[in-house]
């Protein structure tokens, strides 16, 4: 099924990197589509995400050093994420301070790669699902 | 010398006093020590640890008389002082001191352990 | 105990370090008697970086336990603003530690207790964790707050063995970066004060989390928490949910020990937990270890095995 497929790469990712916290899969106008998160608000994370991926990849238009991999907000207490799926759908993932970023960065583009023909099926997009 | 090492001299300059112990109250695990060091020192500080871990919670959930502060454990030979320098009961750091009581008195002891303890985690 | 000088070894010589990619213990041995500086880089889950100045461990950095910095911001210990202020007064010059003493945001024999107590915290889960590779390189960027003078790593490696054999012993074995757990229903009732702790673990303990997860938002040491997660355990406040999986050699796919049982993908064979990097020689240079210690190890890297909560 693809949306256990869906949660199921985003839990593995989880699993594999050390630090992750949270994840969510959305489409690139904001909307959820899945969510693996504890205390985090979905749709929020969506949105934000979205509109951060988008600023993102402007900036590096702007900047003509390439195209955008990760967009990355670093606070006091954590990490987030956004990596690009395809050009409908993007991945958000949070994580603490102890993120193995080198090795989120490897996991999280195997991720994106694993996630996209999951995406292309006709039940892979839209319902909204959480991990709870 | 480390600064830590210096305020640990200072306590063993006590009468009497043999050894001198930092213990992290979460691990049981020796930040520093002065004078003797035994060999079953590693699994004392240890059990020190657990024991003020356990006085702590024996003075149950109300703590109407406060934060456990000190523990003597007192032989015919040695006065064992325990002193908490912890932020909260789980974690933080406990000073152990050995002293001979054929040098001292557990009282004074204790008293001059009290007067150099704040001066270690400074 | 006094180190004998040596020329420290260059980036990149190997030649007077005893072969062998994964020998950690074997490694720091080495460097502690030839007197080396620069960084150790180790590779393998979680892995880090050594710093080293003449032979003695300065700073650890590893996914696997807080930092300093961690440390004294999560346990809000150092504010974050005062942090920052020193920070970007001191940090380019190297000088953190002096600024955070200086401006009476922690105390000096306060500030050098925890670094120790990292030290040994961060050694403990690169030792416990796997170990693929260790090579020796040249320090880019020093450590903002090294333990200085650096710590022996005799007696860091002796203080890590102390804690395996405490974590052998637990009645409730708990694997601290594997192992996730979850607050039991109804089972708390105020029975300890507020400085006990262990209303804020019953909040984190939310399935997700492991012990390495609690500590890095508390603060705390890594091996602190795991005690006191295996203490709660015992007293019937938490349960051991679900474990993190083993993690494969880069090129495979793990399943998470959570979701549906292992399908097609699953290119080591069976279903059940990969052998991970080995991590252990044969031979035993620095001595053969217990069969004990040998299955805490197992433990540690595999997690106690537990069906998958389904929440």
């Amino acid at each position: 099924m693809a949306d256990d497929a869906l949660l199921t790469e985003m839990r593995a990712l989880r699993d594999r990197v050390i630090g992750v916290t949270d994840t969510a899969l959305a489409s690139r106008d904001g909307l959820i589509i899945r969510a693996d998160t504890a205390d985090l608000d979905p749709d929020n994370m969506a949105a934000l995400a979205a509109a951060s991926l988008g600023l993102a990849q402007r900036m590096a238009a702007e900047v003509g050093k390439g195209v955008l991999r990760q967009a990355v907000t670093r606070s006091s207490g954590g990490y987030i994420a956004v990596y690009a799926v395809g050009p409908k759908a993007l991945l958000v993932i949070v994580g603490d301070v102890g993120l193995d970023t080198v090795r989120l960065d490897r996991e999280a583009t195997a991720a994106v790669e694993a996630i996209q023909p999951l995406l292309g099926r006709p039940e892979g997009a839209g319902s909204v699902r959480s991990a709870g | 010398m480390s600064g830590l090492s210096e305020s640990l001299h200072r306590i063993l300059e006590i009468d009497g006093a043999r050894t001198v112990t930092l213990v992290d109250v979460g691990t049981g695990m020796i930040v520093d020590s002065v004078g003797e060091e035994p060999a079953g020192l590693p699994a004392a500080a240890a059990s020190l640890a657990d024991e003020a871990r356990m006085a702590s919670a024996a003075a149950g959930p109300e703590r109407s008389g406060g934060d456990l502060e000190e523990m003597l454990v007192v032989t015919p030979d040695r006065v064992h002082l325990l002193k908490v320098l912890s932020r909260t009961q789980d974690e933080g750091f406990m000073l152990f001191v050995d002293v001979d009581r054929a040098r001292t008195n557990a009282a004074l002891a204790a008293m001059r352990v009290a007067q150099f303890a704040p001066a270690v985690l400074r | 105990m006094d180190i004998p000088r040596s020329e420290p070894a260059g980036a990149g010589d190997d030649s007077s370090v005893p072969p062998g990619p994964g020998q950690l213990e074997p490694m720091l041995v080495s460097i502690a008697r030839l007197g080396t500086s620069g960084l150790l880089r180790v590779t393998g889950e979680p892995g880090g970086v050594i710093h080293l100045a003449d032979g003695r461990i300065t700073a650890i950095s590893t996914p696997g336990a807080p930092d300093p910095e961690a440390i004294l911001l999560r346990s809000d210990r150092v504010p974050e603003g005062g942090w920052s202020s020193a920070f970007a007064a001191a940090a380019s010059d190297g000088r953190m530690a002096a600024e955070l003493v200086k401006r009476d945001l922690i105390g000096a024999g306060e500030l050098e207790a925890l670094l120790r107590t990292g030290l040994a915290d961060a050694l403990f889960a690169l030792v416990a964790g796997s170990v693929q590779e260790c090579r020796l390189e040249e320090v880019a960027t020093p450590a903002l707050l090294p333990l200085d003078p650096g710590a022996e790593a005799e007696w860091l490696l002796a203080e890590v063995e102390r804690r395996l054999g405490v974590l052998a012993g637990l009645r409730t074995p708990v694997s601290p970066d594997r192992d996730r757990l979850t607050a039991v229903q109804g089972a708390w009732t105020p029975r300890v004060g507020p400085g006990d702790g262990q209303a804020e673990i019953l909040a984190l303990a939310n399935g997700r989390r492991t012990a390495r997860d609690m500590a890095f938002v508390l603060g705390r040491g890594v091996f602190a928490v795991t005690l006191q997660l295996s203490r709660m355990c015992d007293a019937g406040l938490l349960v051991i949910g679900s474990s993190r999986s083993a993690v494969r050699a880069a090129g495979l796919r793990a399943v998470s020990a959570e979701t549906a049982p292992p399908g097609p993908a699953d290119a080591a064979g069976s279903g059940g937990a990969p052998p991970l990097p080995r991590r252990r020689r044969g031979g035993g240079q620095a001595g053969a270890r217990p069969a004990e210690k040998a299955s805490v190890l197992r433990m540690l890297r595999t997690g106690v095995r537990r069906e998958p909560s389904g929440g």
